[in-house]
């Protein structure tokens, strides 16, 4: 199919049009990248951590409020960041680690009330902290996580 | 193994094996050990088996029976291995030896911050395992 242009503004709607398609086309993209993850990552987790002791030494289950929030920070994710690498912490609360090196790694775990806590190491500094969980990630955690890799 | 009678205190030079029997706490993009294998909670202690006097297979053999002695059994799948002083690098940890039955070489990192401070516990548990060296069970490795 042919599209004729007529006008400057005409050729910007189109623009327009056609970028907003891009967008949403690599939106999916992403997302299905970040569902992916969720199925595979997030599943194994929950089958493997969900009973007591799973770490053979006393470790608490893994709650689904933990796993609930853990799936909904990593879908608010903005396009193109990092996936992280998905497992859990003994007091049974999902953990999310973007690693570069041994001392440009940061870890976020996330309770059933939402609350994330994290904890990076950022060449000889280290930084850690609790932020709230209101269905977007906080802003501090973007900007953790493009400091672990940036070089 | 040392002698259950004659069990000398922790040398700063002493390397401690922590046993990994989750595969959740290795990150599959990189191969490395998560500073999630070194959090204590439920405990303010972790668990540490001493690498001195001992064989390669009884050290195996440890942590084969603790993996063993879960309900259900767990598969082993490595060790973090770390020197004392590492642990000892850390404000208020120490490494003090803990004979336990079966395993004369078992000792334990205290003076971990309160198993309520999750962000402490994971923030000391990161800096063990930036210098851990994550040795893969034999007979798992390539």
């Amino acid at each position: 199919m042919t599209t004729t242009l007529r006008g400057g503004s005409q050729t910007a709607e189109y623009i327009q049009r056609q970028l907003a398609d891009q967008r949403r086309f690599l939106h999916e993209s992403a997302a299905l990248g970040i569902e992916q993850v969720l199925r595979d990552e997030l599943a194994d987790t929950w089958e493997e951590c969900s009973q007591p002791d799973w770490d053979g030494y006393n470790a608490l289950p893994v709650t689904t409020g933990s796993l609930t929030n853990a799936g909904r920070l990593l879908l608010s994710l903005p396009l193109g960041t990092k996936l992280p690498s998905i497992g859990a912490i003994p007091s049974g609360h999902i953990s999310l680690e973007w690693h570069h090196s041994r001392r440009r790694t940061l870890t976020v775990t996330v309770d059933e009330d939402g609350d994330l806590r994290y904890a990076a190491l950022l060449g000889p500094g280290r930084v850690c902290g609790t932020e709230p969980f209101f269905d977007e990630t906080p802003q501090i955690i973007l900007d953790l996580i493009a400091r672990v890799y940036q070089c | 193994m040392l002698d259950p009678a004659n069990v000398p205190e922790v040398d700063d030079g002493e390397m401690t094996a922590r046993f990994v029997v989750s595969n959740r706490h290795v990150n599959r993009q990189t191969g490395t050990l998560k500073a999630d294998a070194f959090v204590p909670h439920p405990y303010e202690e972790l668990s540490v088996t001493r690498l001195i006097q001992i064989t390669d297979e009884e050290v195996w053999g440890v942590g084969q029976a603790v993996a063993v002695a879960r309900k259900p059994p767990r598969t082993l799948y490595g060790r973090g291995d770390v020197l004392a002083s590492t642990y000892r690098s850390q404000p208020n940890l120490d490494v003090i030896a803990a004979p336990a039955e079966g395993n004369p070489n078992h000792a334990s990192v205290t003076g971990w911050p309160s198993a309520d401070d999750e962000t402490a516990q994971v923030m000391i548990a990161k800096e063990i395992a930036a210098v851990a060296r994550f040795v893969v069970r034999p007979e798992l490795g390539p």
